[in-house]
């Protein structure tokens, strides 16, 4: 089964769960600047797919 | 019981309250035809109730929504805890937007979308910007429609902060700032008026163009609005984001489709001018 760390061929860098995810369990985006980000349908985790900047959160922002 | 509900589309808010002096205060800070009388047959988005949890003139207010306790407050904090409150309402339960923290303000059909922490600037850059003529969409939430990406308005006073409400007097002496109080857990707070254009397009929504993550910067001597790569502008936004989470896969579409159409920048700045020009650059 192809890997969105098959498609868009991301480094080792990139968080394991993100590597470890089907293309059928994912969404991506890649946005017209050329960087790129997915989304887990199976964890609901957010992650910056490309290129090489790791970062992923679980958010909640409060009201101010 | 002075009960009266709160029109600001796209909400409608239910208040319970024992205070005459809530009501009277609220009419300083919108307009009169957005404050009615509870109508039976009108089902409201949310309400807010404001008690007193014992007898007695002393004893502080008690604000909840419904079963869930938000905040005790005295009589001199009403406003700025009923405003808190209605904010905290909208973050908790609406999930018909995407909401994401940040100021909104409009000009010529397009969207600039503000999205900062406390601290950053924001409110102050907001008001700058809607006194230079951008039409105010909200100071505190990006409301993102889930199936057209319009950002939708949100129209209620710009809450300014300590040093930033003599900043604004001094910069625009006819700003209207009402109900200010000291003492607050977030200092001296204090309340701008929305322009009459913003009021008068209250329900008209937006497309968006432009997301700027302003900082205020002042060791700064020029200003930098550098592009960010829309990746990062994504993360941010959905930290930033109220429910995110809760909407998962309808929230990364709604926000992904956002940054898309958006040009992202990061903004640090020192002097408001520059930013002024700056910003009106990008019309």
């Amino acid at each position: 089964m192809a890997t969105l760390a098959n498609a868009l061929t991301v480094s080792q860098s990139y968080p394991q769960w993100l590597q470890q995810q089907s293309d059928t369990a994912l969404l991506q985006t890649r946005f017209n600047d050329g960087s790129s980000v997915a989304f887990s349908l199976l964890t609901h985790e957010t992650s910056i797919a490309g290129p090489a900047v790791v970062e992923s959160v679980q958010t909640e922002a409060k009201p101010t | 019981m002075t009960d009266f509900a709160l029109n600001t589309a796209p909400f409608s808010v239910l208040v319970t309250s024992r205070s005459p002096a809530l009501r009277a205060a609220l009419t300083e800070l919108y307009p009169l035809s957005l404050l009615s009388k509870v109508d039976a047959n009108t089902i409201y988005d949310f309400s807010l109730d404001v008690r007193r949890r014992w007898a007695g003139w002393g004893r502080p207010f008690h604000v909840s929504s419904g079963q869930q306790h938000f905040r005790m407050t005295d009589k001199a904090q009403l406003v700025p805890v009923f405003e808190w409150g209605l904010n905290w309402c909208i973050a908790s339960y609406q999930h018909q937007y995407l909401a994401i923290h940040a100021a909104v303000l409009e000009h010529g059909g397009k969207a600039l979308i503000l999205p900062a922490p406390p601290g950053s600037g924001k409110s102050t850059l907001c008001a700058v910007l809607m006194q230079q003529g951008w039409r105010l969409l909200s100071d505190e939430m990006c409301l993102i429609d889930l199936s057209s990406g319009l950002i939708w308005p949100y129209v209620r006073p710009v809450s300014l902060k300590n040093q930033s409400i003599a900043l604004i007097k001094q910069w625009y002496p006819d700003a209207r700032v009402r109900q200010i109080t000291r003492g607050t857990t977030k200092g001296t707070v204090g309340y701008l008026l929305p322009s009459d254009l913003s009021w008068q397009a209250y329900q008209q929504p937006a497309q968006p163009a432009w997301v700027v993550f302003p900082q205020y910067q002042p060791e700064q001597t020029e200003l930098m609005l550098t592009p960010l790569p829309k990746a990062d502008a994504f993360m941010h936004l959905a930290y930033n984001s109220f429910n995110y989470n809760v909407l998962a896969d309808e929230g990364f579409t709604a926000l992904s489709a956002l940054v898309q159409r958006c040009a992202t920048y990061r903004l640090e700045y020192a002097d408001i001018n520059q930013v002024i020009r700056e910003l009106n650059a990008l019309c």
